[in-house]
């Protein structure tokens, strides 16, 4: 009776305008959080295993270059000054063919060799300790038949989101391709070999097709015994810090070309932070006005019953009683934001996660862990500010009538 | 509960007078006499039942209640006076518009009653509101609100009553009944009563005036 007495004079638009604004920032607050920390996850995760970091260099192709050959390779006096500046670790060079190969591939279970992909192919090598697939195919001696290759990730993500749906192909895994059989042929001397050949992996890191340098060594000097190896037109450096402005300003001096992941993580990195530093900016903001909002619905609601709260206590109710009968109802709106923000947010993720991952993204489900404490402490200020105001208009209304 | 003015001076009625029987005076008021305030309007009637209840504390002097200084007296301090002590009828009655009439009295009754329900509603009955009961405080004239208020007054525990020109629109034989349930309701509980009139007398045995 007393609740439906103070409560009597709400304005239900009103109410649920404030509701709403409150709402709004909550929810924002704990989504930026949410998928913060999702993409936070999924660019750092790659980064782990790769302390130290790997940049690939090459020189820029100019039309210069592109008639002359030997302009795109690095010199060994340039190769030496990569070497020594300060804070690369390691370079490591790639070697390629010297010879004609191509390859095909077959279907799984046919017992006759039918051809569904031809093409011509080029290898790489680099010494395995620049590679970043571990696996336990990828190793060549003299003698072996089978020819373990690496191929860059990106190739199948260019098929599984750009050849395959234009296509109407069905999309396909990294453990479906590695259960292919290729055949690699080598013209060398006027005769075609084949030779079995298998996706071991895809590298993130190496943007080439790669066999292993023992396999390279090998070939070249037994299928091109005429041809001298060239100088390498790229290179693999380890450093200590890809961000390096020393580093950084000079291959932009020498004109190389510098990829790698963490490269492009670190700007991707970048631009995620500032777009979810300005969707919490706008959440913060909401929050604040949400805040003031609410404290003002709670003045209002409070002088709205001023008579029935001054006549309450006049007839010997007690201010932290009349306080209580607000709280509980403050906590209930408050409570109802937090449950349905928190399930909208499920909601949310269910339904954008299926969005995302269909991009080539691998998010992790469900809430983060830090959702929660996030909620309490915005909870918790809410239902302070607001319980400080509603005691202080009733401990006022308690004064007397003068 | 004792009630001492020591040389009690309301803020607003300050300079406006030389030689006062009440203002600036020391006055005892003891349980159970039952004290006649009279007085014309304006001179601080209803300023004296403020006092007392605490809804008014713009004064100089010292109010004791039961010997402690009511300045001393926290919100709940008072809160518990007026559940327990301290009952009033207020001249502007306070009511709640929007609550039927029996709410209004069970509001009151849910901070401890004194009376059960069924002698208070026999006292409607008495006082010919018991009709009225359900319907909301709003609709009803003044007088049948008096009524209500009066209910309601009896309905908590009290060892002082003080009421404010509780019997303004009311007609001789509905005073004479609450008189009547006044007396009775006062002897049982030997509690006090300060009832301010502009001047009328009531068919109730008063024990003493207070000409303000």
């Amino acid at each position: 009776m007393i609740r439906k007495l103070l409560l009597a004079q709400q304005k239900p638009l009103q109410l649920f305008i404030t509701w709403l604004g409150a709402f709004t920032g909550f929810f924002i607050l704990l989504f930026a959080l949410q998928y913060y920390l999702d993409f936070d996850e999924l660019l750092n995760k790659k980064n782990d295993w790769l302390h130290p970091e790997y940049i690939v260099v090459n020189k820029k192709i100019s039309i210069l270059s592109t008639f002359n050959q030997e302009g795109n390779a690095f010199s060994e006096e340039e190769l030496q000054e990569l070497r020594e500046f300060p804070g690369v670790e390691d370079i490591g060079l790639f070697k390629s063919n010297l010879f004609k190969a191509s390859g095909t591939i077959l279907q799984n279970n046919s017992s006759a060799e039918q051809v569904n992909l031809y093409a011509e192919l080029f290898f790489e090598a680099v010494p395995n300790k620049f590679i970043d697939v571990q696996s336990d195919d990828w190793d060549w001696e003299e003698g072996d038949e089978l020819i373990p290759i690496i191929v860059p990730a990106d190739y199948l993500k260019l098929y599984n989101f750009g050849f395959a749906p234009s296509q109407k192909l069905p999309q396909i895994s990294e453990r479906t391709v590695e259960a292919f059989t290729f055949r690699v042929y080598i013209d060398s001397l006027g005769r075609r070999l084949s030779f079995p050949g298998k996706i071991v992996g895809f590298s993130d890191r190496l943007n080439s097709i790669l066999v292993p340098q023992s396999f390279l060594e090998y070939a070249n000097k037994q299928f091109a015994p005429h041809r001298e190896q060239l100088q390498p037109s790229r290179v693999v450096l380890v450093v200590k810090d890809p961000q390096n402005p020393a580093l950084l300003s000079f291959l932009e001096d020498k004109a190389y070309e510098a990829n790698s992941e963490q490269l492009r993580n670190a700007r991707l990195n970048n631009v995620l932070r500032v777009m979810i530093g300005l969707v919490s900016a706008i959440g913060l903001v909401i929050i604040f006005l949400a805040i003031l909002g609410w404290v003002q619905y709670a003045q209002l609601a409070l002088h709205r019953s001023s008579y029935e709260v001054k006549t309450l206590i006049e007839l010997g109710y007690k201010p932290g009683y009349l306080f209580l009968q607000y709280f509980k109802w403050s906590m209930l709106l408050l409570g109802s934001i937090l449950a349905i923000s928190i399930a909208l947010l499920m909601l949310v993720k269910s339904l954008a996660d299926e969005q995302i991952m269909s991009y080539g993204f691998e998010l992790s489900a469900g809430l983060r862990p830090e959702i929660i404490p996030e909620a309490l402490l915005i909870f918790i200020s809410f239902a302070a500010i607001q319980s400080w105001s509603l005691y202080r208009g009733i401990v006022q209304l308690a004064r007397p009538r003068s | 509960m004792r009630i001492e003015l020591k040389h009690i001076v309301p803020a607003p009625l300050a300079g406006t007078f030389s030689l006062h029987p009440v203002w600036d005076q020391e006055i005892v008021l003891q349980q159970p006499e039952a004290y006649s305030v009279l007085a014309p309007s304006g001179k601080g009637k209803s300023t004296l039942l403020h006092l007392i209840n605490g809804t008014r504390r713009d004064f100089s002097g010292t109010l004791l209640l039961d010997g402690r200084d009511s300045k001393t007296f926290s919100d709940k301090d008072w809160a518990e006076l007026r559940a327990k002590q301290v009952s009033t009828v207020f001249q502007d009655l306070r009511l709640f518009p929007q609550l039927s009439a029996k709410e209004n009295i069970q509001i009151q009754a849910r901070l401890g009653a004194y009376l059960d329900e069924n002698t208070w509603l026999g006292y409607a009955e008495e006082m010919g509101v018991s009709a009225l009961l359900d319907k909301p405080c709003g609709k009803l004239s003044f007088g049948q609100q008096q009524r209500i208020a009066i209910l309601r007054a009896l309905v908590q525990p009290f060892e002082w009553l003080l009421m404010d020109e509780p019997f303004s629109h009311l007609d001789e034989e509905n005073i004479r009944i609450i008189c009547g349930i006044l007396e009775k309701e006062l002897k049982e509980r030997q509690a006090g009563l300060l009832l301010s009139s502009l001047g009328t007398t009531y068919p109730y045995p008063f024990t003493q005036s207070l000409l303000i």
